[in-house]
């Protein structure tokens, strides 16, 4: 029990010494606090579950063969994540997944349920538009979005410089702009379900 | 205006993050099998040891992959340098071929209007010229400086 706390308080960077001083169970705890992270950004590559571990346990093994070469400039989260996208994005080469396509995404549905499916419909949009995107430019936006990280961090799983983060980014969210504005059922749920931000978008334009 | 961009980007990303279809198991037994199977590999695995090259090696592989927008951008520039120079000597080249072209046609003209002052006398010296630049230096070397003020008359009135 008094192990377990002291591991707890230890950083990423001591546990790595201590793998490298030939602990191996201190990899252990590194494992169990990076593993749900690796796991849900590996899921928005893969999109399978059982892919996705796949993914995370190529990862993990990759990083504790590597161990020696981590230097601690970059956290060991971003190494690790720079790993995960790696492996993701070789796995998706040799595989070459196949992705709900936009085509195959069906709207027309009875009334009384549509109200419930239509949201369904849209989020599966979404996440198909996502999906579309250049794997650089998805890997920037998931990074930022969902795990908000910073360009900084982003920078170093990308093995990027900032401004091409950040350009990433940018690309994607532009990209998407365009879609939703373009896709009646997104433009109806933006006024549906983001109301509230629009209200505030909206006011910002007044005041302005 | 950026204002606006910035308002209308938080918006996207809200959206976004609202609709994030990915769930991950809660339940901790998940994870703990998880672990067990990536600790399990661990075992089988050993930590490589640095040999004296691979940071060098590895070094470089980053350097290159950080200035890799750069290099692409060094190759879009000389190649765009490099067309540029081609399109301004094919320019060049056209319109000195065409000038030549030019300059001989005033020639065979000359020559043209010598022979008929002159018939019998250009027909023997043509025989023994191989082509019209030869027969043409050598009508100016032999002739004396009238000729040259004679064909001088004629260029002029040509132009």
């Amino acid at each position: 029990m008094k192990r377990e706390i002291d591991q707890d308080l230890k950083t990423d960077m001591q546990l790595v010494e201590e793998v490298r001083s030939g602990q191996r169970a201190s990899f252990s705890e590194l494992v169990k606090r990076h593993q749900r992270g690796l796991l849900r950004l590996s899921m928005r590559f893969m999109k399978d579950m059982d892919v996705a571990q796949d993914v995370v346990q190529d990862a993990f093994i990759k990083a504790y063969e590597k161990l020696n070469l981590f230097e601690g400039r970059a956290s060991f989260k971003s190494w690790l994540f720079q790993i995960a996208v790696n492996t993701a994005r070789n796995k998706l080469r040799e595989n070459r997944y196949d992705f709900t396509n936009i085509d195959d995404v069906h709207l027309s549905v009875s009334p009384t349920a549509e109200k419930v499916l239509v949201h369904a419909a849209v989020s599966e949009i979404i996440q198909t538009e996502v999906d579309r995107l250049p794997f650089k430019q998805k890997t920037a936006l998931v990074l930022r979005v969902y795990e908000d990280m910073s360009f900084a961090e982003i920078a170093e799983v990308m093995q990027c410089p900032y401004d091409t983060a950040k350009a990433n980014y940018r690309h994607a969210l532009l990209k998407l702009k365009e879609t939703f504005e373009m896709q009646s059922e997104l433009r109806k749920w933006t006024e549906d379900v983001g109301g509230f931000f629009m209200e505030l978008n909206t006011k910002f334009v007044e005041a302005e | 205006m950026k204002k606006m961009d910035l308002m209308r980007e938080m918006v996207l990303v809200k959206k976004l993050k609202a609709e994030d279809a990915i769930e991950l198991p809660m339940d901790e037994l998940f994870f703990d099998d998880l672990h067990n199977k990536i600790m399990l590999s661990v075992e089988k695995t050993e930590v490589k040891p640095l040999s004296k090259w691979t940071k060098t090696w590895v070094f470089l592989e980053q350097k290159s992959l950080n200035q890799l927008p750069k290099l692409k951008k060094v190759v879009k520039l000389s190649i765009t340098a490099t067309s540029i120079t081609i399109g301004i000597g094919l320019l060049k080249f056209s319109l000195s071929s065409q000038m030549s072209y030019a300059q001989n046609n005033t020639n065979k003209n000359l020559i043209l209007t010598e022979a008929q002052r002159n018939p019998m006398e250009w027909s023997e010296l043509v025989v023994n010229y191989q082509n019209e630049n030869d027969f043409y230096a050598d009508i100016l070397s032999q002739r004396g400086p009238e000729t040259i003020v004679e064909i001088d008359k004629v260029m002029a009135q040509s132009l």
